[in-house]
């Protein structure tokens, strides 16, 4: 936390603001007239079917997130000795083109039964129960930072994934929109 | 209750919380007052009426109204940072330790050595700043400006910087209610009943508008205990937000609504953290429009005195604040919701020396009232003018006949009818209709998803602004999918709301002002009327008649109405100006957010920053980046040493800058080179797997867009960079070459600035260093990883990494690339592992010295009007291709052998220093515009020729290699003669990068 | 002003930026007429008052390009496509026709 007083005033909002280091990220790019081979190979590689709507999907600790028109991110464990991005590209060979970009990104994750209604205020984009829901993806911007943002499967939570070179500016945006918000909303 | 200090404080009456009394000073005198009081209605129940000076004349100024309308109960609020000027006393809300201050005046309230202004009020007439000051024009900066500032204006800023924070904030909703007296507090439980998403707003902070101000009854209970009932089962509903003391101050485009909110400004200071104030943008599919309606004053003689109050004003003192606005009143109406207010009046003991009604015959319940009051009635007369100076005194009424009466009074209490406030209905481009039966501009078409309803649409009574709220919030409900059922409509006392159109007494003998802010007069809309502006927009622009902090709500038609007289048009030909936001004020701090100071904009730090700022790194600002410009040693004085011996580190030995900062994207697909080809001016398709290229790409016009390299990791794999400053722009171009220009290329974009930490190794001991980290059996040699080798390695045992053979500096250099996470890792096993090397960091001005001494053009060269050719990239250009700007680049103007051209630049004396920004002049030749043959674009002291050197745009360099010419900066007063030379200064054979 | 995004749904201005007409297409750069072509293409606009089709990005969302049909008198925006779309469209005609 930057300062004592913003972290007593997160406590008293009941969030959590936390940073997920241990993630490998890899962007997945269809390439042209190759769905039906994507989807069969990301079926059997991760057990997932890509999202064609801004969504997310899970499955076996594996989340595919919709990040563009043809376009996802996969994010998974980053384990030591592993490369999942480079796994996914000789697994996709030919039907997308893969990227790691497991450093292109700092994820925050803020949990908490108050989440959306200090967040909404936040946002430019609508985070309201009926416009965005668990499981719901969006690329926007918060204050003027390029974020991506999903929302858990629970509803009680959100994770963040900014550009990492922005991720000072964008932790500290996050932490004193959460505990103004908290507070004062 | 009434404490002895509240002289005029009505027993029993209004919603203020007597349990809470606040202390607060005006002009540092103390007063006493209660939560629940604005600062006007607490003055005034301290018998303080006189409030402020006027703009132009300095003229005693009172409280007027009751709202956000008021024209001149204009205070300073607050002292040091927190000054705020021009802040309405009439809105203000009270709290304790509140400290107020009157404005303009000079050097007391009660005297005011300006208002002398008054006697010369013929220079001040209208159109005054553009007659008067006009000759001679030698005493405008000297006398006329420093005068009118003296003289003119409203309040004083603060000259410290504001200590408090602003905050933005956002909100959706399926019905927005502007708004919350009967209209809109109908409106807002109608369509909340049904499940949508509703805000409510109102800028006060009691929600019931008008119903708090007036004696009304509803359903059997009165008015403002009716609110509360209302107030109660809203705030229990959670589809429901309420914004209290917040103002919407506009309209835009796709239900977008911009809402200020005054969070904390009824506190002497913020809590810590909280916002003083908070913008709201509001997204709402539906808007109700229930900003009730302004009362409009009667222009007569003297009707700015301190005195002159709106009969809707003097009911909200009365009724809300339980504050009597004065001891005796004459009542000037000219309808029947004025004439009415003597009930009022006499409820709180006010005695009614007179009710002057333009109209010749009044309702007989009102003259009945009056008589039995025992005003006396003057049906068809009118108050000509108003008698007393800082405070009425009395009223000089002239009857039917024609006779003249004077009567005594402290109060005149005057309604000429009531302007709907429609301004938002016109944001957007609605033009407002005319309506003779309320003699008021009523809404006209209005933007898609916007209603309004009751007084704001004209409908003034307080049975049909239940009705109409209640109508339109279910309406909107519906229309935006919900199960809106109507509701019921509750009943109300009756009241009669006859008006016969009355604008402005012609008979009166002393100033009459029609707009109060800006000292505009009638006589003032009439001499510009025969000077031949008599177009609505020229009066105002003219006379500044309606500008200002009220945006003449209380003058604007009174204006407009006198102008039609003068013209002999109706008021609808004569036409109204339009309303534009904000409503009113919004401060420049709530505009700003929290973007201000060092968070203007945001920061893009590098992946070892942190260690740069270790080493004392001194950062420049590149875009958004903070990058490291050099790095000071503790014994170097100047930053020039620092650089030279960052330059000469490089070029004997070894050194490392971070270049993470260069735009980096991910080009893949089976089409990537045939992509790459169309974008860059040279061949990238047969660039070979495992080597860069540098290139060149232009914008459509033949300019140059950017310059970096191409690598290709395999057939279907290129990695491109870009300049720092244009990696958003080159993206985006790309995105439009392959979406909108060759949709059926089969390639992907993947921006990947962010995942790699990057730095240039560069020096003859660079591939020693470099051998040392790259993990084995990895082979560096010359042989095996030539100059423009690319690969994909593995680097600090393990890590991945990419290595580029490429240089900027011109030395044996390397660029080598890990996950940005690893960046600082790699950065200090650089340090590390190079200390016997002797390898030091450099920053990019050291960067830059040696990118001139190489003449590499950069940012100063790539400015927007270059082509390639003018860079000396024209023979890059593949001819075997199209690609962006080809065709528009070989335009006879562009291909001109006479352009200037890229040549480099070395002083005569080789003592003197160049400068950047020089003109090209000929040796012989007068340093005049006409005679420029160019200008000098990069300077530098280079530390490897041990003098200055430049790059510059020289018309026919090719032709004038040797040529000895003036370089001539009239800024700076210097004049040098140079050389024109190669832009390459040093290693021209490249002999040294290849090694 | 909002528009809606088709992969992303409606988001505000200040998530886009504007590039221009997109009624006019880049011309083909091996024609004999290239040159007055593509000084049309690059420089000639028409300043039209009423429904016009202008190329937005949505630079804050999904990097898609849109063509955007909006009043310029108005500013209601009656349409809203992906670029690639109408590109898509637009070279399969041109192939179909030769």
């Amino acid at each position: 936390m930057s300062n004592p007083a913003t972290e007593a005033a997160l406590n008293r909002s009941g969030l959590t603001i936390s940073r997920r280091d241990d993630v490998a990220m890899t962007h997945v790019a269809l390439r042209r007239g190759r769905r039906a081979d994507l989807d069969a190979r990301v079926s059997a590689t991760l057990g997932l079917t890509l999202p064609d709507t801004s969504r997310t999907v899970e499955a076996a600790g594996q989340m595919a997130a919709w990040a563009g028109p043809e376009q996802w991110l996969v994010i998974g464990p980053q384990e030591a000795g592993t490369d999942p991005s480079a796994a996914l590209a000789k697994a996709l060979n030919g039907v997308a083109s893969v990227v790691d970009v497991s450093d292109s990104r700092v994820i925050f994750r803020v949990r908490g039964a108050s989440a959306a209604d200090v967040l909404s205020l936040s946002m430019g984009i609508d985070l309201h129960d009926k416009a965005f829901k668990p499981g719901d993806v969006a690329i926007t911007h918060a204050s003027h930072l390029g974020v991506m943002v999903w929302r858990h499967a629970d509803g009680q939570g959100y994770d963040f994934a900014c550009a990492r070179t922005y991720a000072v500016d964008f932790g500290h945006w996050l932490e004193d929109a959460c505990s103004k918000r908290g507070v004062f909303a | 209750m009434t404490s002895e200090n509240q002289a005029f404080r009505l027993a029993g009456r209004g919603v203020v919380d007597r349990s809470k009394t606040f202390s607060f000073t005006f002009d540092g005198i103390p007063y006493e007052g209660f939560a629940g009081d604005t600062l006007a209605s607490a003055l005034l129940a301290n018998g303080v009426h006189l409030v402020g000076r006027s703009f132009k004349y300095h003229r005693p100024r009172g409280i007027l109204t009751s709202g956000s309308e008021d024209p001149s109960a204009l205070v300073e609020l607050r002292t040091g940072a927190r000054r705020e000027p021009n802040t309405k006393a009439t809105v203000t809300e009270l709290y304790d330790g509140l400290e107020a201050t009157s404005q303009n005046r000079f050097p007391s309230l009660r005297f005011d050595f300006l208002a002398v202004n008054s006697l010369l009020s013929p220079v001040f007439s209208a159109g005054f700043y553009y007659k008067t000051f006009m000759w001679p024009a030698s005493f405008w900066e000297k006398l006329y400006e420093p005068m009118i500032r003296r003289a003119a204006g409203l309040g004083r800023a603060a000259m410290e910087e504001d200590p408090d924070s602003y905050d933005k904030a956002n909100a959706f909703c399926d019905v927005l209610v502007v708004g919350s007296g009967a209209a809109g507090l109908m409106a807002a439980i109608s369509a909340a009943r049904s499940g949508a998403r509703v805000i409510l707003a109102d800028e006060s902070f009691a929600f019931g508008g008008r119903l708090l101000a007036e004696n009304r009854t509803i359903d059997g209970i009165n008015s403002a205990a009716w609110v509360k009932a209302a107030i109660g089962e809203l705030s229990s509903l959670s589809n429901v937000r309420l914004l209290p003391r917040t103002t919407i101050f506009g309209a835009y485009d796709g239900g977008t609504y911009g809402a200020v909110e005054r969070v904390a400004d009824h506190l002497v200071k913020p809590a810590p953290g909280q916002p003083r104030q908070r913008l709201w943008r509001i997204v709402a599919k539906r808007t109700i429009v229930a900003q009730g309606a302004t009362e409009r004053p009667i222009v007569f003689g003297n009707n700015d005195r301190p005195g002159v109050m709106l009969a809707s004003a003097a009911r909200s003192y009365i009724n809300r604040y339980g504050v009597a606005p004065g001891r005796t009143a004459v009542v000037f109406s000219s309808n029947d919701d004025g004439a009415a207010t003597i009930n009022d009046l006499a409820n709180a003991g006010i005695s009614v020396a007179a009710l002057v009604d333009a109209r010749p015959a009044l309702p007989d319940a009102i003259t009945a009232r009056a008589e039995a009051l025992g005003a006396r009635i003057f049906a068809g007369g009118v108050v000509s003018d108003a008698i007393g100076g800082s405070r009425v005194k009395g009223a000089c009424i002239i009857d039917a006949s024609g006779a003249t009466h004077t009567l005594s009074c402290d109060l005149i209490i005057v309604s000429g009818g009531f302007n709907p406030n429609m301004q938002m209905t016109t944001h957007l481009g609605g033009r407002p209709q005319w309506r003779d039966d309320l003699a008021a501009f009523v809404p006209g078409a209005m933007p898609k998803g916007m209603t309004a309803a009751g007084a704001a649409n004209g409908s003034f009574s307080l049975a049909s602004c239940l009705a109409e709220g209640a109508r339109a919030g279910s309406a909107a409900a519906a229309d935006v999918g919900f199960d809106a059922k109507p509701i019921a409509i509750p009943a109300s006392d009756e009241e009669s709301n006859g008006i016969s159109a009355f604008w402005h007494v012609d008979r009166a003998k002393h100033k009459a002002f029609v707009d109060l802010q800006n000292d505009v007069t009638a006589a003032d809309v009439a001499l510009a009327q025969r000077e031949g502006f008599s177009a609505v927009e020229h009066l105002k622009r003219y006379t500044t008649l309606g500008m200002a902090t009220d945006q003449g709500r209380t003058s604007s038609v009174n204006g407009l109405a006198i102008l039609a007289q003068l013209t002999g048009k109706t008021i609808p030909a004569t036409g109204i100006t339009t309303a534009r936001p904000p409503y009113s004020p919004v401060s420049l701090g709530a505009l700003a957010g929290e973007h201000r100071g060092k968070h203007f904009k945001p920061t893009r730090l590098t992946p070892s920053h942190n260690w740069a700022k270790e080493q004392g790194a001194v950062f420049v600002e590149a875009g958004l980046w903070l990058r490291a410009l050099y790095f000071p040693k503790p014994f170097e004085t100047d930053a020039q040493t620092t650089v030279i011996r960052e330059v000469n580190g490089v070029r004997n030995g070894v050194g490392v800058c971070d270049v993470s900062t260069l735009g980096k994207v991910e080009v893949h697909g089976p089409d990537a080179g045939k992509f790459l080809d169309r974008l860059y001016i040279n061949m990238m398709s047969t660039l070979a797997v495992g080597r860069a290229r540098y290139g060149a790409m232009l914008r459509e016009d033949g300019i140059m867009m950017d310059d970096g390299t191409a690598a290709r990791f395999a057939e279907d794999r290129y990695f491109v960079t870009t300049t720092t400053v244009n990696a958003i722009k080159v993206v985006q171009h790309m995105e439009l070459c392959k979406q909108w220009h060759w949709p059926d290329l089969d390639v992907q974009i993947v921006p990947s600035t962010d995942q790699w930490a990057q730095y240039a190794v560069a020096g003859p001991r660079a591939r020693d260093l470099i051998a040392r980290i790259v993990d084995k059996p990895f082979d560096v040699s010359n042989a095996a990883f030539p100059y423009m080798a690319v690969a994909e390695l593995t680097a600090l045992g393990g890590i991945k990494a990419r290595l580029y053979r490429l240089s900027f500096s011109g030395e044996l250099a390397y660029e080598i690339a890990v996950p940005a996470r690893h960046g600082e890792l790699l950065m200090r096993t650089l340090m590390e592992k190079g200390q016997d090397l002797g390898v030091i960091p450099y920053g990019t001005e050291a960067l830059g010295v040696m990118r001139i001494e190489k003449g590499h053009v950069g940012g100063p060269e790539l400015n927007g009007t270059t082509t390639a050719a003018d860079v000396g990239l024209g023979k890059m250009a593949s001819k075997k291709k199209d690609y962006i700007g080809r065709v528009l680049a070989e335009r006879p103007g562009l291909t001109n052998p006479d352009r200037p051209r890229l040549a480099g630049f070395r002083p005569v004396d080789r003592a003197a220093r160049l400068r950047s920004g020089a003109h090209f002049v000929g040796r012989n030749t007068e340093p005049v515009a006409a005679n420029a043959l160019g200008h000098m674009t990069s300077v530098a002291y280079s530390p490897s020729l041990g003098h200055w050197v430049g790059l510059g745009f020289l018309s026919g360099a090719e032709t004038r290699m040797g040529e000895i010419i003036r370089a001539y900066d009239p800024v700076r007063g210097e004049d040098t003669l140079v050389e024109v030379v190669s832009p390459t200064f040093y290693d021209s054979e490249g002999a040294r990068l290849r090694v | 002003m909002r528009i809606s995004c088709p992969h992303c749904g409606e988001r505000a201005l200040d998530e886009f930026s504007y590039l221009g007409d997109a009624s006019v297409t880049r011309p083909d750069p091996a024609a004999a007429d290239a040159a007055d072509a593509f000084y049309t293409y690059a420089y000639e606009r028409r300043n039209i008052a009423g429904p016009t089709q202008e190329l937005w990005y949505h630079q804050a969302g999904c990097h898609a390009w849109l063509v955007v049909t909006r009043d310029t008198r108005t500013h209601e925006i009656s349409d809203v496509k992906a670029a690639q779309d109408v590109a898509l469209e637009r070279v399969n005609s041109t192939t179909g026709a030769a």
